[in-house]
């Protein structure tokens, strides 16, 4: 296991907040976030839906500046995003109209400009070689499953040859048994390119498996992130094997009991918030005389 | 449901046609009574065969050149090659009202779709422009055409004109008019643009024209096509006006013509102009739609 201490620092932020909105509609969403990445490392941030992972990864990658605070990566301020930050969005963010080849070969065309046409078309086909993806070069994301497009996703990502790759949230929307699947497939593209690795999830099980270190992230507005969870668990972990592991059962119910604790503070503090009023037992009918659907 | 689709239309035709001969023979004009389907019908067929003998004449004549050529060639005397003046026929109106049309068309896409990226992409851009836009989007080709020749005569001049002064001002005036939207529903489809595959380029960093070719123009095709379209549409419609006052030699000025006429035909083949140009605007529309359909990734439009 690294710290940032014991490895160089990659991604950095230092008292990092952001809000969205003016005036009385304003919403801050990250208050004071510190964080560092060090090389090659794999730092899973777990929070609940709508707390502001999806703004932390965005001031990661650079899409947006910070209110206040410093996102730097090598110790230089971060100015806007940059292929040496490769993002896979949650939704995918594949362009419909280009097939999966196609939708590679635009990171590879804007990052290798100078290379000949040949080779290009080369590293493209090898990134989706590497997502094993190959078969499905010719195919546009609407003729692919989630767990494919995902994987075009995470191929082009891996086509901006990035020092940093950003995974918002990668198997959000795929069913159990593909994101096992690709869970594995993750830690293994991981593990064979040594990238440092930032991971948004809100899978407790997910970050345990995959990262060394895991972030909660408190619930919003006003998020932080909460005390680091280290992971020490052998690689390659086995996900059944794990399942019986005393070590993962200890961390998950630590991890799991963190955010429950948060989550329950949160609505000591503020009852109505994420509560929605039960609304009354109403059956629509059509009062018209004569309609289809009326006794 | 499908003797629904089919029958219903057919009864409301016949109808139509029904109501329409009963109230022809009861309206009476200084040149004689209103035209039934009847006439309207034969005014055509007249239409077809006077084009069919214009065309039968042009042979003729050119046949006859050539007899001339070839007896100039065997005697050795001087042969004058002669152009035939024929006037031209309703199609020869139909097929210059259809190429003003798309001279108009085209004039209008060329400025209205990158007009329509630029706004959608500023929004800065958008704020600025869409007070013109909306001021000059109601304007009546009407009133800009007396603009558009006097702009042309001063401006057009050429000794060997490519297109008549009377066809450039009637495409630039159906330009004008059929530009609007195409501008605003580019600029729609560009600002409705999913924020993730811009990001995507942010990431990348790819430079604008690579943003625009492979992000900004694929993502908002189905609504510059659907903007193209409505264009299309306005341009046929500003077109016959354009060509009467413009007497850019197409249906409009067959209508005029027509009218300027006054004779025992002339309603009849009014008649046929209206069904004509209602005929290709369908038509028009049609193949819009079925482009749509094929660019706009849009199975479904209508």
């Amino acid at each position: 296991m690294r710290t940032p201490s014991e490895a160089a620092q990659v991604l950095a932020l230092q008292g990092v907040s952001k809000g969205f909105g003016e005036g009385r509609a304003r919403v801050d969403v990250l208050r004071d976030v510190d964080f560092a990445l060090a090389e090659g490392e794999l730092v899973a941030i777990v929070g609940f839906s709508g707390s502001g992972k999806t703004t932390l990864i965005s001031l990661m990658a650079g899409l947006l500046s910070p209110d206040s605070g410093t996102v730097t990566m090598d110790g230089a301020p971060i100015r806007g995003p940059g292929p040496e930050r490769g993002v896979v969005f949650q939704s995918y963010a594949l362009l419909p109209w280009q097939t999966a080849l196609a939708n590679v070969r635009l990171a590879v065309d804007a990052v290798h400009p100078e290379w000949p046409r040949a080779r290009r078309r080369e590293e493209a086909e090898r990134n989706l070689a590497l997502v094993n993806l190959s078969a499905a070069r010719g195919k546009r994301p609407h003729e692919l499953s989630g767990g494919m497009r995902q994987r075009v996703a995470v191929a082009r990502a891996l086509a901006m040859d990035p020092r940093i790759l950003l995974l918002d949230e990668p198997l959000g929307a795929l069913d159990a048994l593909t994101r096992g699947s690709l869970q594995r497939e993750i830690e293994r593209i991981w593990q064979a390119s040594r990238k440092s690795v930032v991971l948004v999830t809100n899978d407790v099980d997910e970050a345990i498996l995959l990262a060394d270190r895991i972030l909660p992230l408190t619930p919003g507005p006003g998020a932080r992130l909460g005390p680091e969870f280290r992971v020490p668990l052998q690689r390659p972990r086995e996900r059944a094997a794990l399942q019986r592991d005393p070590t993962f059962r200890k961390l998950r119910s630590e991890v799991t009991g963190y955010l429950l604790a948060l989550a329950a503070d949160r609505h000591r503090e503020a009852p109505e918030a994420g509560l929605i009023p039960p609304l009354p037992a109403l059956d629509p009918v059509d009062l018209r005389p004569g309609r289809r659907g009326t006794p | 449901m499908r003797l629904e689709r089919l029958g219903l239309p057919v009864l409301a035709f016949a109808i139509f046609l029904g109501g329409w001969s009963l109230a022809a023979s009861r309206v009476q004009t200084p040149i004689g009574a209103l035209p039934g389907p009847g006439q309207v019908l034969s005014a055509a067929r007249g239409l077809v065969e006077e084009h069919l003998a214009e065309r039968e004449r042009a042979r003729a004549f050119a046949q006859r050149m050539d007899t001339e050529r070839e007896a100039a060639l065997a005697l050795g005397t001087a042969f004058r090659e002669r152009h035939y003046a024929g006037r031209p026929t309703y199609f020869d109106q139909i097929a210059t009202s259809l190429q003003t049309v798309f001279m108009g068309f085209l004039l209008a896409s060329l400025v209205g779709v990158p007009l329509g990226i630029a706004c959608g992409s500023s929004p800065a851009l958008y704020t600025a422009l869409n007070p013109l836009i909306q001021l000059f989007r109601p304007v009546s080709p009407l009133a800009w055409l007396p603009l558009v020749m006097i702009l042309v005569s001063a401006l057009y001049t050429s000794d060997e004109p490519l297109f008549e002064k009377s066809f450039v001002s009637s495409a630039i005036t159906v330009a004008l008019c059929s530009l609007w939207p195409t501008v605003v529903s580019t600029a729609q489809g560009v600002a409705s643009i999913d924020r993730d595959h811009l990001n995507v380029a942010r990431v990348l960093r790819l430079p604008w024209h690579v943003r625009v070719r492979k992000i900004v123009v694929p993502s908002a095709l189905p609504w510059i096509c659907s903007g193209l379209r409505l264009s299309l549409g306005v341009g046929w419609m500003v077109l016959i006006a354009a060509e009467m006052l413009a007497q850019n030699p197409g249906l409009g000025k067959f209508i005029w013509d027509m009218f300027q006429n006054g004779s025992s035909e002339t309603l009849s083949q009014i008649v046929v102009a209206v069904f004509t140009i209602g005929g290709i605007g369908f038509l028009l529309d049609r193949s819009m739609l079925a482009l749509q359909r094929v660019l706009g990734r849009d199975a479904h439009a209508v």
